[in-house]
């Protein structure tokens, strides 16, 4: 059955000001800001102080797509394909966004396309693009292995 | 003490050493640990053996019992391709093992991707077989000098140990296999997986 009652809007504000009205059922995936809503505080915005209106706008576009029910299997694919095809910058911002806002599918979508990026890497590669410093000393490098033929060492036990 | 000092710093991605911040701002925005733990849990046990000497956080990350779990559980589930199906045995004076990542079919990548695996026993051997392969867990029977069976001890291909095949001293035929259960974390019996072995080369689809 068709409802005729106005759709439910939800107001979000991007990091820089930017505002953006949203049904409640594309803004339902937002896990975590779900009970901002839900406690039908209507007319109010929700503030979401870390992320930009560019990236706001793609997380939001992403939500609709996969609210509509009308969209079918094949297309929802080569959406979310197309979707991924961006900067590196902006991927990460997008994990973030989707981190933040707990939205499950854009997680699992985001973070499988830099885990595809990234498979065929190097390690050196990996560390140019993740950029932390965080890498081991040649002293460490022995230690890390030596902890892990001591691990190994297990498996003599009782053989 | 100022405010600033007081500020909890962000532990692992975050460096803490003098680099350019001109370079870093230009540079990604740097993923809290948290999320570098999302993307590495969808990295298949090739990379992830790799990736291990990336950094230490990595390392630490990659080789925790519960990042283990999750990473089976999550590959497990995987349909693009099956982690570790098949594999590849060698017989030769050292124990080389194999995994065989089998991809689908629809997967660009070429099908074949082998990975040697760390091996805990060094000693050679005459003739190494293969039994037989569980959900990512790995077990040989080895047949040593003199016609003792010693029992293989399970690679759990991130690198920890979960299962042990067992069999009556009488009988090392009625071998079977127990496993440390990872959603119990008991020690429990696997379901022997379907082998085939041969002599030499042993190759098996579980």
């Amino acid at each position: 059955m068709s409802s005729t009652e106005a759709k439910k809007m939800v107001v979000l504000k991007s990091f820089d000001g930017v505002t953006f009205e949203v049904e409640e059922s594309v803004a339902v995936q937002f896990e975590s800001i779900r009970h901002m809503f839900e406690d039908n505080l209507a007319g109010s915005v929700i503030p979401l102080s870390n992320i930009k209106s560019e990236i706001l706008s793609k997380v939001i576009d992403y939500c609709k797509r996969h609210a509509d029910d009308t969209t079918d299997e094949e297309d929802l694919k080569a959406f979310d394909a197309d979707f991924v095809k961006v900067e590196h910058g902006t991927l990460f911002d997008i994990i973030r966004a989707a981190n933040y806002l707990n939205i499950k599918s854009l997680l699992d979508l985001t973070c499988q396309t830099v885990a595809d990026m990234i498979k065929g890497k190097t390690p050196a590669e990996i560390r140019e693009l993740f950029n932390i410093s965080d890498e081991f000393t040649p002293e460490e490098e022995e230690e890390a292995s030596i902890i892990t033929r001591f691990i190994y060492m297990d498996r003599y036990a009782d053989c | 003490m100022s405010l600033d000092s007081a500020m909890p710093l962000p532990k692992d991605n975050i460096s803490l050493n003098a680099v350019p911040e001109v370079e870093f701002s230009q540079f990604l925005p740097i993923l809290p640990q948290e999320m570098i733990r999302e993307i590495l849990l969808r990295l298949h046990v090739k990379s992830l053996l790799k990736f291990r000497r990336v950094y230490k956080s990595w390392l630490s990350l990659i080789s925790s019992p519960e990042f283990m779990k999750t990473h089976l559980k999550i590959s497990s589930n995987n349909t693009i391709y099956s982690h570790n199906s098949l594999i590849l045995g060698r017989s030769s004076n050292s124990l080389d093992l194999y995994t065989y990542l089998r991809y689908d079919e629809t997967e660009e990548i070429p099908s074949m991707d082998i990975v040697p695996l760390d091996c805990p026993l060094s000693e050679p051997v005459t003739i190494l077989r293969i039994v037989g392969s569980c959900n990512g867990l790995l077990n040989r029977i080895i047949d040593g000098p003199l016609g003792f069976v010693f029992t293989g001890c399970g690679v759990f291909v991130n690198g920890a140990i979960h299962w042990k095949v067992l069999y009556p001293r009488n009988n090392p035929r009625d071998w079977f296999i127990v496993a440390h259960g990872i959603t119990t974390d008991r020690l429990e019996l696997v379901r022997k997986p379907k082998y085939e072995t041969g002599i030499g080369d042993a190759m098996l689809i579980v």
